[in-house]
């Protein structure tokens, strides 16, 4: 049926139409329109989301974008400032730590901040080999946090800071993926007790505290904003862990090359995304599918 | 630049262009005041900025955003108002465009009012989309995330309910559904 006719099928529906309370005409003014379009270029010169960023929904707390705010307001973060540590003594609010993430606010750009991370990260444990991927979440992660912003290295208002909780967040997902291509080697590997040990850390990775404080309940299929995929924060920890737990080397497989709703663990590895820069445009260009496609080729060779 | 593909930008740029208005229109309907229609309205885009790769193609790229609009005015966004320059500005421009004072209204549009207001929620909801925003069931489906058949089975028991509630005489003046609810009555009062 056209719109017309089921929006004129009843009486009451063009009467609710007279009285919608906003004039379009009154809308359309030089001054509005004018506003309209400085907020449209003040969000288009916005540094752009890392690519991390739009597919996994952690990634969107990087930056504390009230950074700016906090330390407008807070007088003693002065103090703080001035002996340029990581740790800031800022705690964001509630509401703001649904951005950012729990806990304290780090500076990235501080020159302890390495050290910091690492404290933070000391209870998440990688698998033999796997140290690599830690130093690849402070490379990648607080990279695109912010440093190297306006504030830069030398300022002691960088651009963005970076809590304790999305930190700690970081590593978990990048271990619990690593332990995931720990235990899908073993399993070719044959070796039983390696695979045992793996797919136990796994099993037990939901409830880590680094997951917990952010996401209490991991949930793959909870709803979510529109268009964003699907789940809780961790909540695409749970069909790896499943397939794992299965013993189901195949279904791990597919979602290492797939990726579960945000949970693309081919993110956290840094000899797959050497790859991909290497590439560059060239792989820039490819479908989800085909990417797919590729990191599949490079399981098969690189990782076997 | 700031690392966006310049045909992503562009794309960008275009679907701001092509729904702004909408948006704020419907922001304005459902906010108690124009900063928080206007501040909504900037968080709505810069939720779009920040997952560029999320929005989808063509005509769904609007209904995504009303989603993303919605689920804004749900969370109740405006209770963290960003208080931006650019913002303060815009609200500025529609405080006077749409001035928030009590319009005096004919009986018939104040007697909808109060219908519409003693609907349910979820009424109010699928009869306004389709009446102001002009969306249809299978587009409002998109903006809920609720299958196309249900939302024609709600619509048309809220608008038999609606007939109801209209032909019930009231004796309270409801409350306005948002800030801009009550306020230019001039169309129904042309046809009155």
């Amino acid at each position: 049926m056209a719109k017309q006719d089921w929006r004129r099928a009843n009486g009451s529906l063009e009467l609710l139409e007279a009285c919608d309370p906003v004039e379009r005409s009154g809308l359309a003014g030089e001054g509005i329109e004018g506003a309209l379009e400085e907020i449209g270029a003040a969000i288009t010169n916005r540094p752009a989301p890392s690519p991390r960023a739009t597919r996994r929904r952690g990634r969107r707390r990087t930056v504390l974008v009230v950074a700016a705010t906090m330390l407008a307001i807070s007088a003693t973060v002065a103090t703080a400032a001035v002996v340029f540590s990581a740790h800031t003594g800022l705690f964001p609010t509630k509401a703001e730590q649904a951005v950012g993430g729990p806990g304290e606010a780090l500076n990235p750009a501080a020159p302890d901040f390495r050290a910091v991370a690492l404290q933070i990260a000391s209870d998440i444990h990688y698998p033999n080999g796997y140290a690599s991927w830690r130093d690849w979440v402070l490379q990648t992660q607080v990279a695109s946090s912010g440093v190297g912003g306006p504030g830069g290295s030398e300022s002691p208002f960088p651009a963005g800071l970076v809590s304790t909780g999305a930190l700690h967040g970081w590593f978990a997902a990048s271990a619990f993926c690593a332990w995931v291509q720990s235990w899908r080697q073993a399993s070719i590997a044959g070796d039983a007790n390696a695979t045992t040990q793996a797919a136990q850390t796994i099993a037990q990775a939901p409830r880590w505290r680094a997951v917990t404080d952010e996401d209490p309940h991991p949930d793959p299929s909870a709803a979510n904003d529109p268009g964003a995929v699907s789940g809780t924060l961790f909540g695409w920890m749970l069909p790896y862990r499943d397939a794992v737990v299965a013993g189901d080397r195949a279904r791990v497989e597919h979602l290492l090359a797939t990726g579960y709703g945000d949970g693309k663990c081919w993110l956290s590895d840094p000899l797959w995304m050497a790859q991909v820069r290497t590439h560059g445009d060239a792989w820039g260009r490819l479908s989800q599918k085909e990417l797919a496609q590729k990191y599949k080729q490079f399981l098969a060779s690189g990782r076997s | 630049m700031n690392g966006v593909a310049p045909d992503a930008r562009a794309d960008f740029e275009q679907l701001f262009r092509d729904t702004r208005t909408d948006l704020l229109a419907y922001l304005m309907r459902r906010s108690p005041s124009a900063e928080d229609a206007a501040d909504m309205l900037a968080e709505t885009y810069l939720i779009a900025w920040r997952k560029l790769d999320a929005i989808p193609t063509g005509e769904r790229a609007r209904l995504w955003l009303f989603g993303v609009a919605r689920n804004l005015l749900l969370k109740g966004a405006s209770r963290r108002r960003s208080q931006h320059a650019l913002v303060e500005r815009l609200a500025g421009e529609l405080r006077s465009a749409h001035p928030p004072h009590a319009p005096i209204e004919d009986e018939r549009a104040s007697a909808l009012r109060a219908a519409l207001t003693a609907l349910p929620e979820r009424d109010r909801e699928i009869l306004t989309l389709t009446a102001w925003e002009g969306l249809t069931p299978k587009q409002i489906a998109a903006v809920m995330g609720t299958p196309g058949n249900i939302v024609r089975v709600r619509l048309h028991r809220a608008r038999t309910r609606l007939k109801r509630e209209l032909t019930t005489p009231r004796r309270l003046i409801a409350p306005r559904v948002g800030y801009a609810a009550g306020q230019k009555t001039d169309k129904l009062d042309a046809r009155a």
